[in-house]
């Protein structure tokens, strides 16, 4: 496509490099940084830059932080005894919304999946193991995918030697949903993990 | 009598009453259809008894059938790419159909593909849905020539016609089915890697094993029951079919795992240690040729006519017999499980049809009062054979379009 300017061609190859912005989108956006007062341009660009600079990975929990260690792995309210492993930081923040869990966390930053070449080296593995000696249980709270499910059987079958409980969490009906609605595949996955009263 | 009399006075109430189940019947009313095959933009209003499309070789009647399991399964009920199925010189085919239980409740569906883009359905149920979502939503049974395969063909028509109907009846089953396809691709690429690498680090192949393991019994232990269940089905529609004078079976070899001869359910647990042995003894072969070499994607479907394999003993006629009372089971038995009348449609199957084995399916046509699609060439032959009774109407269908109805 042929555009009056190169500066926005570059902003609409730009955007649209991002997922799930295709090319109209990337289109419409740009547009509307146009429109919008120089301040709003310069604000982005900062913002966008700080980003990229200020944020690296937890040397310890590997999730996103400004300072080193993050302020859930330097709290000193948490419960050190327990790690709940996930995959994406998004995770941490899904969980910290419960406001339940008091231990610590430990991001993979993927799965396992050879079809797309992620082998443990690729994930951080090495590194929960080397963080894990005095914790008495490791939490797996990875996704119910094919992909999540192996990685899950594969950290437990590492973990559990080192005489750490390892559980994962259930997967079953949503709390104040009815049985008559719940759709019948999770229903009959929450029948097999029933637990004993 | 009316239709909704009939339907009472055979037992069907056509109502679900204080949560007591019984059967609902979902009707289709309207269906749009753009761009599929030689279809550009047809619009059909549907009768809820018999439809009858007719039309000459190549105008474009199985399209329409095509078109409801596109929006019943997701995909056509031919095995056929996606890509091939749009309006050659058009970027992709849009379907939408508005449906009415017997209850008033509508339900609409629309299933869009666009070339290189992700299949976009909508229904009543909401949204940007997958496939597994509506699957079993509007049930429906097919019959078609190219069914044949399921007698004729590989292993792997069998566990397809055992699959499509397991999907219709169960959510969970669809889940495990989409597991199993997934770990396997995974599990093949790794024992693939695994050959060519002396070093390679064998415990990355267990988790993989264990779910191939854990999701193989699963599906082992439904597609047990579903055959048993099955069955007495198939046995009692072939003796109707044929009038009583060959002796068929239905066994189901699941690869490498022994049922136990009568056993009603095949316990998970059991199953899992058996495929656990299994694994043992390929392991080395797995690692040698780079493949999964057990599961549930090598089991065997046997049917036999007369104490002999169906697909080498069969003559044409038994061939064409044994698919009927195939597919009847398969209506009855989607009937019974979902509580819910499938929709019946009949792809070309009268010309292939002698009179006694039209009759027959004729029967189950006026029989339910399902709603059917039946395609043929020649609409006047059939007209003498339904029930008059029944609301039925009529298409003529010429180059992709409806050119004359009533
Ligand atoms: N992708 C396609 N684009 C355009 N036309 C197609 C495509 N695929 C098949 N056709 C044509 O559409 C018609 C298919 O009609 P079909 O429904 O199978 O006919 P019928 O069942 O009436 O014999 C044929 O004439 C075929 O040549
Ligand atoms: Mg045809
Ligand atoms: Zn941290």
């Amino acid at each position: 496509m042929q555009y009056t300017s190169e500066a926005i061609e570059k902003m609409v190859e730009i955007f649209s490099a991002l997922p799930t912005i295709g090319r109209k989108t990337a289109q419409r956006l740009t547009f509307y940084l146009l429109r919008e007062p120089a301040d709003f341009s310069r604000n982005f660009a900062d913002t966008l830059i700080d980003l990229k600079e200020k944020v690296h990975y937890c040397s310890k929990c590997f999730n996103y932080t400004e300072n080193d260690p993050c302020p859930i792995c330097s709290s000193a309210k948490r419960d050190n005894k327990i790690i709940c492993v996930v995959e994406e930081p998004n995770d941490v923040l899904a969980i910290e919304k419960t406001s339940e869990f008091f231990g610590y966390y430990h991001v993979l930053h993927g799965v396992l999946n050879p079809l797309d070449g992620v082998t443990p080296e690729d994930l951080k593995v090495k590194e929960l193991l080397q963080r894990i000696d005095h914790t008495e249980e490791v939490i797996l709270a990875l996704n119910s995918s094919v992909e999540g499910e192996a990685t899950t059987q594969y950290l437990s079958r590492l973990i559990k030697p080192l005489g750490i409980k390892v559980s994962r969490i259930a997967s079953g009906i949503p709390i104040g949903s009815s049985l008559e609605f719940s759709d019948e595949a999770t229903l009959s996955r929450a029948m097999e993990c029933r637990i004993a009263i | 009598m009316g239709w909704s009399q009939k339907i009472f006075l055979n037992g069907f109430s056509p109502f679900r009453l204080f949560g007591i189940l019984t059967t609902a019947y979902m009707k289709i009313r309207k269906i749009t259809i753009n761009n599929l095959r030689n279809h550009s933009h047809t619009e059909m209003e549907f009768a809820d008894g018999i439809n009858i499309i007719s039309g000459l070789n190549g105008a474009g009647k199985t399209t329409v059938l095509e078109a409801i399991t596109i929006c019943a399964l997701s995909k056509s009920f031919l095995a056929m790419p996606e890509s091939a199925i749009i309006k050659s010189g058009t970027d992709g085919y849009y379907i939408a159909s508005e449906a009415i239980s017997d209850l008033g409740i509508p339900y609409k569906i629309s299933v869009g593909f666009t070339k290189g883009k992700r299949k976009l359905i909508k229904s009543s149920l909401g949204d940007s849905l997958l496939p597994k979502e509506i699957i079993g939503e509007m049930p429906v049974s097919v019959l078609s020539p190219d069914y044949k395969s399921i007698t004729f063909g590989s292993p792997g028509d069998r566990r397809n016609f055992i699959d499509k109907i397991l999907s219709q009846v169960s959510r969970r089953y669809i889940e495990e089915a989409i597991s199993l396809k997934k770990c396997l691709k995974q599990r093949n690429r790794i024992l693939q890697i695994a050959r060519k690498d002396v070093n390679f680090d064998m415990s990355l192949i267990d988790p993989w094993t264990e779910i191939l393991i854990k999701t193989g019994a699963e599906i082992v232990s439904r597609r047990h029951r579903f055959i048993k269940e099955f069955q007495p089905l198939f046995e009692k529609y072939y003796k109707d079919v044929s009038g009583g004078r060959e002796e068929v079976s239905l066994t189901y070899l699941p690869d490498h795992i022994s049922l136990g001869p009568g056993s009603e359910v095949a316990d998970v647990q059991s199953l899992i240690g058996q495929y656990k042995t299994a694994q043992g003894e390929v392991e080395k072969s797995e690692l040698r040729r780079g493949t999964t070499l057990f599961g549930p994607q090598k089991d065997e479907l046997r049917i036999d006519i007369n104490g002999g394999i169906a697909k080498e003993y069969a003559s044409q006629g038994q061939h064409k017999s044994l698919l009927i009372s195939l597919k009847s089971a398969e209506f009855n038995y989607l009937f019974e499980k979902k509580q819910e009348c499938p929709i019946i449609l009949l792809d070309d199957v009268f010309s292939e049809l002698d009179s006694q084995r039209s009759a027959k399916v004729l029967e189950l046509l006026n029989s339910k009062f399902a709603q059917a699609f039946v395609t043929v060439t020649d609409p006047e032959k059939l007209k003498d054979c339904i029930d008059s009774s029944i609301p039925s109407k009529y298409f003529l269908i010429e180059n992709g379009c409806v050119v004359n109805q009533y």
